[in-house]
């Protein structure tokens, strides 16, 4: 009887983790066709990236849940990204305070529709403000990382989920 | 910014504050507006409390407050509304859902 549950509780953690993923994978799919008119491919889960990278991350919260929501990009996907949010001509200045805004934009939207689809089964979340960052960040042993590389036009992104251990 | 960029191409005049408090302490200074679009998720004064600010001063009673926010549940626009908010427009939007807030509010046409 104690391991029936036991192996119920480990399909039930995987179940929640997979819902994660893909709800983080729809919302970069819908964030890129509303907003930025791109069509996007998620190519699925792959290795953390590495090397310097802009990196945008939107903490969301619960009782249950402790987690940030990342979007990664390489400087020119950074930019492909922020000039079509904005509806910017090509030979339109792009300043870094301007990057750094729409893209924590970007990362916002997508944590937003993200924890909008998960708030059924994590309950009541808030979303926190967007930290933007040069680089990547790694993560402590006590942090679970899911990264969804996807094509957003013609811009590669990384989505991050990173989660607490002590998280459901 | 993304709203700043939309309204200016569609002709309006367009300010911009950092948070709740900053946007009140810009009504103070240069007078009520038409409209003032405010993020639900914003340091120091948040969207929900700056509309509940707006609303309890009878000065700003005429001045239109669209949330324009990634908080998409029901409740959430229940609050914002109940709170005096006038229009509400769940990120990411297109701009054509923008014009038709706007002339909903009156202020396009």
């Amino acid at each position: 009887m104690s391991v029936a549950y036991q192996a119920a509780e480990i399909v039930a953690l995987a179940a929640d983790r997979q819902s994660w993923v893909k709800a983080a994978g729809d919302a970069l799919r819908a964030v890129a066709d509303t907003a930025m008119g791109f069509a996007t491919t998620v190519h699925g889960v792959v290795a953390a990236p590495t090397g310097t990278a802009l990196a945008a991350y939107i903490p969301i919260v619960s009782p249950d849940e402790s987690l940030q929501i990342g979007i990664v990009a390489d400087d020119a996907s950074a930019r492909i990204l922020v000039r079509a949010l904005l509806q910017m001509t090509p030979t339109e200045e792009l300043t870094d305070a301007v990057i750094v805004d729409a893209f924590g934009e970007v990362a916002n939207m997508v944590a937003g529709m993200t924890k909008a689809a998960m708030s059924a089964w994590t309950g009541l979340v808030a979303l926190g403000l967007p930290m933007v960052i040069h680089g990547w960040v790694a993560p402590s042993d006590g942090v679970v990382l899911d990264c969804l590389s996807a094509r957003v036009g013609d811009a590669t992104v990384t989505v991050v989920i990173a989660r607490s251990r002590r998280s459901r | 910014m993304i709203l700043g960029r939309l309204l200016k191409g569609a002709g309006f005049e367009v300010s911009e504050a950092c948070h709740g408090r900053d946007a009140l302490a810009q009504l103070a200074a240069n007078g009520t507006p038409d409209l003032v679009l405010v993020d639900w998720n914003m340091p120091e004064m948040n969207g929900l409390e700056f509309v509940q600010a707006v609303r309890a001063d009878a000065a700003y009673g005429a001045m239109k407050v669209m949330m324009v926010t990634t908080e998409s549940e029901a409740a959430r626009v229940e609050i914002a509304m109940a709170a005096g908010a006038n229009e509400y427009v769940m990120k990411p939007f297109t701009p054509d859902v923008l014009k038709v807030k706007l002339t909903t509010l009156g202020l396009a046409s």
